[in-house]
């Protein structure tokens, strides 16, 4: 075995989504990293769909942007359209979505990874995770290698002993053309749980073989919306082929490309119908358990045997490649009734299949194993981030990466971790149900999973959340000013709005005004019309909903005594009486932080938690006791 | 751990005794219950004070208030007790006072959970405190099941379920923007939200009934003085069973008697003892009798059947219209004025006409409380109080969606709704929405 002689701060595995966010973090922070991945060609891939955000999902590449992540400005640079969802629904509920080029996407990444100072980026097969007294100290590749290092965030993806299948076919694989990890074995040796998932993606076919004149063509927003929050310093350096798009005179550009829509057939559905018995699905092949919110359409139209037809939108996925994303369509199928069924689809009567759909199974491991900051229970050191978390999803995978990156890079200088609340960020909501809930199918984000949507708009994650990446050293000073200066403003704006009458003189102020359903920020005198738009949607929001986020936070405030309320490390829920067979087991299997997420825990009742703290408080009063008691026999002579 | 809010129960048995025992527990008692007096005093802990309890000036009752401080008290916290008169309706307005300045309706084994979270209790203890917690919830289950075969809980979960259902579609339709799928929104989510409303509102209404069953009807015999009211009294006690002979001879307004019409306790409200002057045919006495009326869930007034109905017995039947009222003219074996064709006639001395007012009170009682499609169900104060929550949570989402207001506040009032349904048979997690509406929708790019 070689010990390669330089130690790391900080080893990443995986260079997906997840990776890529850790390592850099980390890099950025000031930590010496390492990231390693079996293959240097397939950087930040999008392995499904070639699109980033959504509901939920953009609100998430918004908070990694506030935090100093890098997947929103990647995005920025290389979508190639752009568009707001819910523009006409209510302020929480839009986000935005881009579809991206593939490969500018992953090559811009691989380009910021190489020249990211403290970073090194290698390719390598880990073989082995390498531990001494429960500490993580580094990792060995399949080449004989090891690197030392303080700290190992493993993001495997789908690729712990994936197995693909089309058909009857199945072959190991963590993505197709793509070898999987054998890292399972080492992980259980460690004594960690993994379990199994599924999840799929569809063919993709050759647009010149696609007639777009049978479908519905689908254009970006002008202008087009971006992700980042630091967008205007988008450039293109004369090296650089891959940002495809540059802020200039006060403007994002992007030169958009369409999507289209199109429905499948009753053909379709009675093609699928007949060859359900060559589905690994439905054959019992497939073990692991599929998202239900991202059905095989062989699950779609045995589900939903009465709906007549499924919308498929076909999603270019890049300015230099003629490959299409057939968006709804993921399958596990044979390549014979993927093709039959694919010609029965309107505007794909000829189409060519490039590439098949396919399932993928793959290892995860259950992550109430991991604390808050994403370290695993069983390992010091040792942090998880991805799909091995069972989550699914670039932007879910991002995000996690990012905080296992500044956790990591935290504890190697001593400092506590970041965690972020269910009412600061989507991030808290998500890694907080991931290690107090686990899941059951891949975990994707929805905005009805926050308690506090309202106020966990991604128009003010910024504002929620750069101080808090200031603070771990990742947020620039120049974002954290950027920051400071909108406050600034929206206090300005507010002062002015409460302190003008309208001119109804009827005695209302401005800000009274805007409370009305009716009444917006357009019809304000000329004044406001040229108010920063960033700041006039916050000011307009939070006047306009003053009630409703006022319940909201009167809701936090109320929480927030039992949720940072710690639960002992002595806590020992066999001397507990009282509890419930059922509690007994969860919490000693989830061991959670606080009394807080102890109660959200599935299954646990409030006389349980109850019944914790009356425990807690007697074993400090013997303590006490027992503390006095002593104290007095050392004043005796 | 330190409760932030105040919370209020009788804690002796609902009925009829010499004392009643209102208990408050949390950092409002004294406030509370100095804004009930008609000027604020000093609180000596464990020194019981004779006290007179006033409501916007009326005299409640005159009571003992004993005041603990925390956490020399049961449950830990500042706490007071008040002993009251053992009227139910004394008890009730002392509570709905309370509750008026702030105080929440403790839940089932609600004091013995906070005596326990303050660690007032020992683990042995606590034990038993855990069995006590779950046995009153089950009790309040069971209460409400005894009613009717469950179908309270049954039309809760229904409730619980449609709530469910309809949070399915808004977050569909705020999730799922790009999927070809058809969320409810408008005037049919409308439609169901003012059905639901209409249900809860509904169960509302059978709160009056609930109390009654469990706590008896207070009866008022109001009329002018000589009609037979004493008569009357004495012969509804003759011809139903009488249960208990109240104790005279107390200052305040008591329950004369109580008696069982028709499986109802119908607790007589004592005026006809009242010393009675011809001052009472003028308007004094009227309002007398109103007083006395207002206080009562049923009203028998009495007046005589031979004579035309007086200017007083007039102007106190229009001013008791909108009551459970019930016109009695009594002597009807003396004759009968035509005045009186639409009152229930009786002669309290040859006992005509009082089976037919027996069923005209059982008629009346079930016709008055039971809307039509609840059938017996009742729920108590508790169960009142999550729904009437509900209730308000549901008009701001109706009024909300009428007004245009944004999907993700629409979600936050019937989430409100479903959390205050879920107080009473069980909290529904996000994970029921999404199981409901991964089950409605076929969700998938």
């Amino acid at each position: 075995m070689f010990t390669y002689p330089k130690p790391y701060d900080v080893i990443v595995i995986g260079a997906g989504h997840a990776g890529i966010e850790a390592a850099l973090a980390a890099a950025r922070i000031g930590c010496e990293t390492l990231l390693l991945t079996m293959n240097l060609d397939t950087i930040g891939q999008m392995s499904c769909n070639p699109a980033i955000g959504g509901l939920a999902k953009g609100h998430l590449v918004r908070e990694i942007d506030a935090l100093g992540g890098e997947m929103g400005i990647n995005t920025d640079a290389t979508g190639i359209q752009f568009r707001m969802l819910n523009a006409s629904k209510g302020p929480s509920t839009r986000a935005p979505r881009a579809q991206c080029d593939k490969k500018a996407y992953q090559f811009r990444m691989k380009a910021t990874i190489e020249r990211q100072e403290r970073l090194d980026l290698k390719q390598g097969s880990i073989a082995e995770i390498l531990v001494e007294n429960d500490r993580v100290i580094g990792v060995s590749t399949n080449l004989g290698v090891s690197y030392r290092g303080r700290t190992v965030i493993v993001t495997t993806g789908t690729f712990l002993q994936g197995l693909l299948h089309v058909g009857m076919n199945s072959v190991a694989g963590g993505r197709m053309g793509d070898q999987a990890s054998g890292l399972s074995a080492s992980l259980k040796n460690l004594g960690l749980d993994l379990q199994r998932l599924k999840t799929g993606t569809p063919p993709r076919l050759l647009k010149k073989s696609i007639d777009f004149s049978q479908c519905t063509i689908q254009p970006g927003d002008e202008p087009p919306p971006a992700f980042s929050f630091m967008v205007d310093h988008l450039k293109a350096n004369p090296d650089d082929i891959f940002t495809l798009n540059e802020w200039k005179g006060g403007m994002f550009h992007v030169e958009q490309l369409p999507c289209y829509i199109t429905y499948t057939s009753t053909e379709t559905h009675e093609v699928i119908k007949q060859n359900l018995d060559k589905s690994p699905l439905y054959c019992g092949v497939i073990q692991g358990i599929g998202p239900r919110y991202c059905p095989s359409l062989e699950d779609k139209v045995v589900r939903f045997a009465d709906k007549e037809r499924h919308q498929i939108f076909l999603e270019p996925e890049g300015r230099h490649t003629d490959e299409y994303y057939v968006n709804g369509c993921s399958t596990s199928l044979p390549f014979e009734v993927q093709y039959a069924f694919i010609r029965s689809i309107p505007g794909l009567q000829n189409a060519e299949i490039m590439r098949a759909g396919y399932a993928v199974e793959y290892d995860f491991a259950p992550p109430t194993q991991l604390l808050p900051s994403l370290e695993t229970k069983r390992v010091g050191g040792l942090f998880f981030a991805g799909q091995i978390n069972g989550t699914s999803g670039y932007e879910e995978a991002a995000a996690q990466g990012l905080i296992a990156g500044i956790n990591a890079s935290l504890q190697v200088q001593s400092k506590p971790p970041l965690i972020l609340g269910r009412h600061e960020a989507y991030i808290g909501v998500l890694i907080d149900d991931l290690v107090t809930k686990g899941t059951q199918e891949p975990y994707r984000m929805f905005t009805s999973r926050a308690e506090y949507r309202l106020l966990l708009r991604q128009d003010n994650a910024d504002l929620r959340l750069t101080e808090r990446g200031h603070e771990v050293g990742l947020a620039s000073t120049e974002r954290l000013e950027r920051v400071r200066a909108k406050q600034a403003s929206m206090a300005e704006v507010r002062t002015i709005l409460t302190s003008t009458q309208h001119e109804s003189g009827i005695g209302q102020n401005l800000a009274q005004y805007l409370k009305r359903p009716d009444y917006g920020w357009k019809d304000l005198p000329p004044q406001f019309q040229s108010v920063n738009p960033d700041v006039a949607v916050q000011v307009e929001t939070e006047i306009k909903y003053a009630g409703y986020i006022d319940r909201e936070l009167a809701h936090i405030e109320k929480s927030r005594q039992s949720e940072h309320q710690p639960i002992p490390a002595w806590m020992n829920y066999d001397e507990v009486k009282g509890l419930k067979f059922e509690a007994r087991t969860k919490l000693k299997r989830i061991q959670p932080q606080t009394f807080g997420q102890a109660a959200r825990i599935s299954g646990i009742n409030p006389s349980d938690i109850a019944m914790l703290r009356v425990y807690a408080k007697q074993h400090d009063r013997a303590e006490k006791d027992k503390r006095e008691a002593a104290a007095r026999k050392d004043q005796t002579p | 751990m330190s409760a932030t809010d105040t919370i209020i129960a009788l804690s002796t048995p609902p009925g009829i005794s010499a004392l009643a025992v209102i208990r408050l527990s949390g950092p409002d008692v004294v406030a509370y219950t100095n804004t009930l007096l008609a000027a604020p005093r000093e609180w000596t802990p464990q020194h019981a004070v004779f006290v007179h309890l006033r409501d916007q000036g009326q005299l409640l009752d005159e009571a003992v208030a004993t005041y603990w401080k925390g956490p020399h008290s049961f449950t830990g916290e500042d706490t007071m007790e008040i002993s009251c008169h053992g009227n139910p309706l004394i008890a009730q307005n002392i509570l709905q006072a309370f509750i008026h300045q702030g105080a929440r309706p403790a839940e089932p084994g609600e004091f013995t959970q906070r005596a326990f979270l303050n660690g007032k209790l020992d683990l042995t203890q606590a034990e038993a405190v855990l069995d006590l917690i779950h046995a009153s919830t089950e009790r309040a289950l069971v209460g409400a099941q005894a009613m009717k075969e469950g179908r309270l809980a049954e039309k809760l979960n229904q409730l619980r379920h449609q709530l469910i259902d309809l949070l399915a579609h808004l977050e569909a339709y705020i999730d799922f923007p790009e999927e070809d799928i058809e969320p409810e929104t408008g005037e049919t989510f409308l439609g169901r939200i003012d059905t639901m409303r209409q249900e809860v509102i509904a169960l509302l209404q059978t709160a009056p009934l609930g109390r009654i069953l469990r706590e008896g009807i207070t009866t008022a015999i109001v009329g002018a003085p000589n009609v037979g009211k004493s008569s009357l009294l004495n012969a509804l006690l003759r011809e139903s069973r009488a249960i208990v002979s109240a104790t005279p001879g107390t200052t305040r307004d008591t329950i004369e008697a109580e008696c069982n019409v028709r499986g109802f306790r119908l607790l007589l409200v004592d005026t006809a003892g009242q010393r009675e002057t011809h001052d009472e045919i003028e308007a004094e006495g009227v309002r007398r009798a109103q007083s006395v009326a207002q206080r009562a869930d049923l009203i028998l007034h009495v007046f005589e059947a031979p004579h035309a109905l007086t200017a007083f017995d007039a102007e106190l039947q229009t001013s008791l219209q909108d009551r459970l009222y019930l016109p009695v003219a009594n002597k009807v074996d003396l004759g009968r004025h035509p005045d009186h064709q639409n009152a229930l006639a009786v002669s309290t001395r040859t006992s005509q006409g009082l089976t037919e007012l027996e069923d005209t009170i059982e008629k009346r009682l079930i016709g008055s409380q039971r809307p039509a499609d609840t059938g017996w169900l009742t729920i108590n104060a508790r169960q009142e109080a999550a729904l009437h929550r509900a209730e308000e949570a549901l008009g701001r989402a109706a009024s909300g969606l009428t007004g245009g207001l944004a999907p993700e506040l629409i979600s936050i009032d019937l989430r409100a709704a479903l959390n205050e349904i879920g107080q009473i048979v069980g909290l529904a997690t996000n994970e029921d929405i999404l199981d409901q509406l991964f089950k409605n929708f076929c969700i998938g790019k």
